[in-house]
């Protein structure tokens, strides 16, 4: 079981993290207009700039998040359990947070950043010309997203540091791949014929089942993190 | 609708068709008939919100192409 735990917590982590919706939803922005105002070939070409940029950010949070236990780790225990209870509180108040604010009520697939951020998302993703400039989308796209993948990067990173049975290339390769594999699927949708409508049609189908799926995952997430404090107790 | 604003609309639309894949010919005939109607619906009225023209526009497209009429009426709340 205890063997078992880490790759769990992990793999949750990976699956919340890549089942949000604010870096798919400005990509399937970007590509949309880059089809609209560029050649197919160009498009596809600006498309894995953007994937680049997302990639980009989720390695320097990943080395931040290294650095930041690390600097912690002088101060405090890492493995006792009132580190693990605290974490664990702030899933559960994610999972709340989640469930009543992610998605705003309406029957498209807006989300919880403001409208001004919104509306500056969607202008830079419909004027992105350059793979420099797609590359910097891919990147500040998952900056409003922090809030909640903060604590799922922290806890990858606790696991990274604290388990020496689980290999580290292959945490560091399944953290870094497996968060933006949707931008690859939605890539390779576009690529075979499907468009914009077909995409969005499908994500708003989704949205009631995402968020009670994310829902779950982040209080199942907060339960394997409290059970390895209770485990930890005394330490 | 003042020219300016026709021509801007007109490339709007004529970048979603280019994205949605819709034949170059079938795209302009959509969107010169979407516009000849949104203007009529306009004649009568002073002022208008860009709600309400998205909303015209939309209903007139979705008689010619439902995926361009979706596109364009939900550009603004996919994120």
């Amino acid at each position: 079981m205890t063997a078992i735990a880490p790759v769990i917590i992990l793999l949750l982590s990976v699956l919340i993290i890549s089942s949000l919706q604010l870096v798919p939803g400005t990509f399937s922005i970007f590509y949309h207009y880059a089809l609209g105002k560029t050649t197919r070939k160009k498009a596809d070409d600006r498309s894995l700039s953007f994937i680049i940029g997302a990639e980009i950010f989720v390695g320097v949070i990943w080395i931040l998040m290294l650095m930041l236990l690390t600097l912690l780790s002088f101060v405090i225990d890492l493995c006792s359990a009132p580190f693990f209870w605290t974490l664990s509180g702030t899933l559960f108040a994610e999972a709340i947070a989640f469930l009543l604010f992610y998605f705003r009520r309406s029957r498209s697939t807006t989300l919880f950043i403001s409208r001004r951020v919104a509306a500056t998302l969607q202008a830079r993703a419909s004027k992105a010309g350059s793979r420099s400039d797609a590359i910097a989308l891919g990147f500040f796209a998952n900056l409003p997203e922090l809030i909640f993948t903060f604590p799922l990067y922290l806890i990858s990173a606790i696991i990274f540091l604290n388990t020496p049975s689980l290999p580290r290339i292959l945490i560091t390769g399944l953290f870094i791949l497996g968060t933006i594999l949707p931008l690859f699927i939605i890539r390779l949708l576009f690529r075979s014929g499907h468009n914009l409508a077909h995409i969005t049609r499908f994500r708003a189908k989704l949205k009631p089942y995402l968020r009670l799926i994310i829902f779950f995952a982040y209080l199942v997430l907060a339960f394997a993190i409290l059970n390895l404090g209770v485990t930890n107790y005394g330490r | 609708m003042d020219d300016r604003t026709l021509k801007s609309l007109r490339n709007e639309l004529k970048t979603h068709s280019r994205a949605l894949n819709i034949p170059a010919g079938a795209a302009d005939a959509f969107i010169d008939a979407c516009l000849t109607s949104v203007q009529k619906s306009l004649a009568k009225k002073t002022t208008i919100t860009s709600s309400d023209l998205t909303r015209l526009v939309a209903k007139e497209l979705k008689k010619y192409h439902a995926d361009f009429a979706y596109v364009y009426e939900n550009r603004d709340t996919i994120i």
